[in-house]
């Protein structure tokens, strides 16, 4: 009966009452919402890094520098056919890239690039293609020639089969400039390569950079991310002290930590919406309770006791917060729920982006899939009727104090 | 009156005195008041605003407790019980109507008579029975499922005369319970709780202006600021109003 009667005391009024429901409803589906869309954001950043940037283990040469267009080429590592093998063995597949920083000309215009020089065979194998899109000839038949990023054919205005000029010091510390055919124009879905990145030809390489068996880089993919840690240990120990190992854990720590300070500040909206949700329900308990004082006079008169009252008042509040976070954690959860099955092309937002030039070169996979957890839900729903049942206990403690002889002749 | 109350009364107050504020704003609402109530009458409470008709229902209906003196009813003194167990006793020992009718709005007329049981910890199985049996026994055996606003004045105390002796209390406390009804009305409802008084042996308290109900008392008790003043008691009333 308490719960028919808290049921319907609700409905009596719910023009007053939507407005406490739609906030509950708001600060549970914020918490879904951003929960979900943060996840998906840190496996995106994750997953990118992973597929056009670093593999789940990578190796370069120690004190490699980590920012702007440094990619120096003059303390290659070497793998030996024994790391090689153990390579093989222990991954899902590894490559050897070189990066480098030539300056490319073509006719009185020239701009320093970001240039890899990968191994046609084994990079598919780390790095997927599936996000690339290829005008001209793929990367592995490129040969002595280059593929340049749609970002480098724009400034430099380059066309399929333009010429152009790569210079560059070799390992040794010489310049060296070659001729270089543009056979292609990719796209790979790593917006710093996108926009200022070319990839050479691997017989390009070796004439310009003279680089011999070195390489700057060794990634490896492996079945399980999780043993990324055990593996470049070993990979460590294998290179010697002239290279340093990272995972994709250390390589993308800083975006994640940046995703986590976006979950705090989501968390916070929420907190605020719940707050306000709060406040809407107190206030709507405490006018209902001052507006049916010879209600509940008349119920003390029946034998209600004051935890009755209270339990009545209350009641209400759970109905309010249980309708409002049901409704919530469904809508937001039915979202989440078709956004994680479709994913969201982030396409259209990541191109107005690099117009706009705010972000840089961080790497963003152009599908983003959001997790869907009904964990969260569930775990945001109940966040959401406590906060209800907690701001619906003072005023009915106010109610539970009238004395009875007056409430009842109200 | 006798110190130790005899079987047949269902309510006594000893040496009951209600005062509100202090020192020179003291006012007794009631003063020394030692009256008794037996089982099957049907008393009203008269006597002019302010002379402390309603202090002596709160106590009687155990709203309110008295400052001094004690309450019994049905022989348990309740001037130290806790608030659950008044609770208690006023869920099972005593029914009350009310001027203002005082129903629940958003229970249907079945619903507020099963909320008196349901407060009474009556069993389960067989509530809304019982509740619909004292509904029909109020001439209501067609509006069970009716709210508040969908029955007339007359009716809506005929639901509150049902939700007040479903529970078969020992007392029936009515303040007031004519004066929000035309005078047929009150005539009938007064008639049904007569029967009710003469049939079951309902024990009623009034309180009331009405000269309709005086006249069917079989006992007044009149008070004057705060005191008995007279306690009337009368013979061969009519069984029914106008009769």
């Amino acid at each position: 009966m308490f719960l028919r009667l808290a049921f319907r005391n609700v409905t009596r009024n719910w023009q007053r009452n939507i407005l406490s429901l739609v906030s509950v409803v708001a600060g549970v589906a914020v918490i879904v919402l951003g929960r979900g869309f943060v996840s998906g954001f840190k496996e995106n950043i994750i997953r990118a890094q992973v597929d056009t940037v670093s593999g789940h283990v990578l190796a370069r040469p120690v004190d490699y520098p980590s920012t702007g267009l440094q990619h120096p080429v003059d303390a290659l590592l070497t793998v030996d056919a024994d790391t090689a093998a153990w390579l093989d063995a222990e991954t899902a597949g590894w490559t050897k890239r070189t990066l480098f920083s030539p300056r490319v000309v073509k006719g009185p215009d020239s701009m320093r690039v970001r240039a890899i020089g990968l191994d046609p065979e084994t990079d598919p194998s780390v790095f997927p293609r599936t996000e690339w899109t290829v005008q001209g000839c793929p990367i592995e038949e490129a040969g002595r020639r280059v593929v340049v990023s749609p970002g480098v054919a724009r400034i430099l205005q380059i066309e399929l089969g333009d010429v152009v000029i790569v210079e560059s010091r070799t390992s040794a510390g010489a310049i060296n400039a070659l001729n270089a055919e543009v056979c292609g124009i990719t796209k790979s879905g790593n917006p710093g390569q996108d926009r200022i990145g070319i990839f050479a030809g691997p017989e390009l390489v070796a004439e310009l950079l003279r680089p011999g068996d070195g390489t700057s880089h060794v990634m490896a993919l492996l079945d399980r991310r999780d043993d990324a840690e055990s593996v470049a240990q070993e990979l460590q120990s294998r290179l010697g002290d002239g290279a340093e190992t990272a995972t994709w854990h250390d390589e993308t720590k800083a975006l994640v930590e940046a995703q986590e300070m976006r979950q705090a500040m989501l968390d916070l909206i929420a907190f605020v919406l719940l707050a306000m949700a709060a406040t809407g329900i107190a206030n709507t308990v405490l006018m209902a309770a001052y507006e049916r004082v010879r209600e509940i006079g008349t119920l003390r008169a029946l034998g209600l006791t004051r935890r009755g009252v209270v339990t009545l008042f209350v009641t209400e509040g759970l109905v309010m917060g249980v309708v409002g976070a049901v409704l919530g954690a469904l809508l937001s959860g039915a979202a989440m729920y078709n956004w994680a099955v479709k994913g969201i092309d982030m396409s259209p937002l990541l191109a107005e982006m690099e117009k706009g030039g705010t972000y840089d070169n961080i790497p963003v996979a152009t599908m983003l899939w959001v997790e869907f957890s009904p964990a969260t839900m569930l775990g945001a729903a109940v966040f959401g009727v406590a906060v209800a049942v907690l701001a619906s206990i003072y005023p009915a403690l106010l109610a539970s104090r009238m004395p009875p002889a007056e409430a009842v002749r109200a | 009156m006798a110190d130790t109350p005899t079987p047949d009364v269902i309510c006594a107050l000893q040496g009951a005195t209600k005062t509100y504020g202090e020192g020179a704003t003291l006012v007794h609402a009631l003063h020394d008041v030692s009256v008794a109530f037996e089982k099957g009458e049907f008393t009203v409470i008269s006597g002019p605003s302010g002379s402390g008709k309603t202090t002596l229902l709160n106590m009687v209906g155990l709203l309110d407790v008295p400052t001094s003196g004690k309450v019994s009813i049905v022989g348990e003194e309740t001037s130290q019980l806790k608030p659950r167990r008044l609770a208690a006793i006023r869920a099972q020992r005593i029914g009350f109507i009310f001027q203002s009718f005082n129903l629940v709005p958003v229970l249907s007329a079945v619903e507020n008579v099963e909320l008196a049981l349901q407060l009474s910890d009556a069993p389960g199985h067989d509530r809304r029975k019982r509740a619909e049996d004292a509904l029909s026994a109020v001439g209501l055996g067609q509006h069970f499922n009716r709210r508040p606003n969908q029955l007339s004045g007359g009716q809506q105390q005929r639901v509150a005369i049902a939700r007040a002796l479903v529970k078969n209390p020992a007392l029936v406390i009515a303040d007031e319970p004519t004066a929000n009804l035309d005078s047929v009305t009150g005539a009938n409802i007064l008639d049904i709780m007569r029967d009710m008084n003469e049939q079951r042996g309902v024990t009623f308290l009034f309180s009331t202006h009405d000269p309709m109900v005086m006249e069917r008392a079989r006992r007044v008790v009149h008070l004057r600021d705060g005191k008995v003043v007279e306690d009337e008691r009368r013979s061969g009333i009519p069984a029914k109003a106008g009769g």
